[in-house]
């Protein structure tokens, strides 16, 4: 408890030396790995805490990203933006801060959750991971052709770089400080008792679909959140590359299965490998020079090597790194002891 | 009137009549056994009891309150809570976790859940909830004999002792009426006759009524006050131990007909 709180301040000690010294392409990465824990730990409470499968995380990422975006371009910037439709009324006069475009960008999202949710999480396993998964695709279907709203193909551009370190390290503390508190008490022991045993969770008492629908709308409201901060890292929402697609859902599920279903620190560590690893492993797509040989680049050679890095960390730690465990100080000493005594 | 009534229940899975036409009155305070062959529908009705069958036909009442075809967690609510034949524990969670679940709906049940969602968040005024929850868990677990056990994963325990932590989460609810689903399945003889005191003892000391199946006769003879005997989903007798043993009906289920005319 107490080196936690050592460890916060000393956390934003570090985040600010790195914008000091650090150049802009690190600071960014830096910023990513911040949105990254927030889709991460966002999509742990729905898939790792209370065990429904979602496969709709990038649909409600990229309902956050054009509320907010809507929401923060001035009305100038959407007159010329909105070329083939003029963007509706009230939207297209107003222009708000971005604290508070976020804030929105995620309720929208909740209501989203909240509407799917409802009559999908009748459903169970497989049939809700292909009810999420559609609606997911839905939303970017909608997202192409409503160019009244979202600009259709031509999709947003020019967003502020409003997204920098602090907001995205801000909004994941605050992410995190949530889904814990939650996750550690009765609710949260009441959503891993429904993972274990949904029928045995029943017959203690639980209303198993008001507990699921409560946390996947919380869910939701955080992928919105970081679907805004994302939106306005990127500076551009195009719906027809794979941006707000599917692939980010199963990127997204990479990062948690890869810390370790169900640990929300877990969450965190796998969305900072997995922004680390894709920025880092960049250099292989560079030409190279090997014992003499020289190789021109090879796009694409950089997710060859990801996707293999994963398979071996399956292999050693087929929980994922952190298992369903939480990082503790605790934790953390004893690997140590058990690495001196050997 | 009775605790738990349940009048002219019938349940059909398509062609097949698992529980026909049975009535059954569970007075408050007593051991009541529900025996019988295997496939008698003993299970069917307490999936009916609790809400995971709805019945074909017939009315379930609890406190005169009808409660046939609620959901199982309206009904847990209502103070009936049960085990589970093929044991279904959290099995990630530990043993007092498993416990303290029980205790969630009385916290979160309706029109209490937005300002408990804010509580626990925000951590104001839940620590005592919290605590009060922990401390009834593990008197509950002590009750048992479990309390040495309390941090370990449920899954970690031994046959017998998941029984008895069934048994716990089942208590924890605030339930008045236990259905035990073959609590002594899987026990060696000593714990056996261990369970058939702890059951007594929980009986008194927690007003509560238990209606249990069992196929350990000499436990639901030693133990249960009143005895239903069910073969192909019809009551064949009822009443006490020494009448439902004597009965010339429920040796012919068990041991067929012939050892009817033999044993005359």
């Amino acid at each position: 408890m107490i080196l936690t709180l050592i460890a916060l301040p000393s956390i934003a000690l570090l985040l600010f030396l790195s914008q000091e010294l650090l150049n802009s392409y690190y600071s960014r990465i830096i910023t990513l790995i911040g949105i990254y824990g927030i889709m991460a730990v966002s999509l742990t409470l729905v898939n790792g805490i209370s065990g429904v499968f979602s496969l709709g995380h990038a649909g409600f990422i990229a309902v956050g990203a054009y509320t907010s975006a809507l929401l923060t371009l001035s009305p100038e910037q959407k007159e010329m933006t909105f070329l083939i439709e003029k963007l509706v009324w009230p939207l297209n006069s107003i222009q708000i801060p971005f604290f508070w475009a976020t804030i929105i960008a995620g309720l929208v999202a909740a209501v989203f959750a909240f509407l799917i949710g409802w009559p999908s999480l009748r459903l169970t396993g497989d049939y809700f991971a292909i009810a999420t998964l559609g609606f997911s695709e839905i939303i970017r279907i909608f997202a192409l052709n409503l160019n009244s709203i979202t600009n259709g193909a031509l999709g947003l551009k020019a967003l502020p770089d409003h997204t920098n370190v602090w907001w995205a390290w801000g909004w994941l503390l605050v992410t995190v400080a949530t889904v814990l508190s939650l996750a550690y008490s009765s609710f949260g022991r009441a959503l891993r008792a429904i993972r274990e045993d949904r029928v045995a969770a029943q017959a203690m008492g639980i209303n198993v679909f008001k507990h699921q629908l409560t946390a996947f709308v919380l869910g939701g409201f955080f992928a919105g959140i970081s679907g805004s901060l994302y939106g306005h890292w990127l500076s551009t929402i195009d719906p027809r590359t794979n941006t707000f697609g599917i692939l980010l859902t199963f990127n997204v599920l990479i990062m948690i299965v890869l810390g370790g279903l169900g640990s929300i620190t877990g969450a965190i560590i796998g969305g900072a490998l997995f922004a680390f690893l894709s920025e880092w492993l960049r250099f292989l797509e560079g030409p190279m020079n090997i014992l003499g040989f020289k190789i021109m680049g090879i796009s694409g050679m950089r997710m060859l090597v990801f996707s293999g890095l994963f398979v071996i960390i399956m292999i050693f730690w087929p929980r994922g790194l952190m298992g369903r465990s939480e990082f503790s100080w605790d934790g953390l000493v004893s690997v140590f002891k058990r690495r001196y005594k050997r | 009137m009775s605790l738990l009534t349940l009048e002219n229940v019938t349940m059909k899975f398509g062609g097949l009549t698992a529980v026909k036409d049975v009535t059954l009155r569970v007075e408050e305070g007593e051991i009541f056994g529900l025996i019988g062959p295997n496939g008698a529908g003993k299970t069917t009705i307490f999936n009916m009891i609790t809400g995971h069958y709805k019945p074909t036909d017939g009315r379930i009442l609890f406190r005169e309150n009808e409660i046939t075809a609620l959901q199982p967690d309206k009904i847990t609510r209502t103070g009936i809570a049960r085990t589970f034949q093929n044991i279904r524990l959290f099995r990630d969670l530990t043993v007092l976790e498993n416990v303290m679940v029980s205790q969630h709906h009385t916290i979160a049940s309706n029109g209490k859940a937005v300002s408990w969602f804010f509580k626990s968040v925000t951590r104001l005024g839940y620590s005592e909830k919290e605590r009060e929850m922990r401390n009834k868990a593990l008197e509950l677990l002590s009750v048992l004999g479990l309390e040495m056990l309390a941090n370990e994963k449920s899954s970690a325990l031994s046959y017998g002792s998941q029984r008895l932590l069934e048994i716990a989460r089942a208590m924890a609810t605030g339930a008045t009426l236990l259905l035990l689903d073959e609590p002594a399945a899987g026990m060696n003889a000593s714990e056996t006759a261990g369970l058939v005191d702890t059951i007594r003892r929980i009986r008194d000391d927690f007003g509560l009524t238990v209606l249990l199946i069992e196929h350990d006769m000499k436990l639901v003879m030693g133990l249960c006050e009143r005895i239903m005997v069910l073969d192909h989903g019809r009551t064949i007798s009822e009443g006490d131990p020494a009448f439902v043993q004597k009965d010339v009906r429920v040796i012919e289920a068990y041991l067929g007909r012939e050892w009817v005319t033999v044993g005359k």
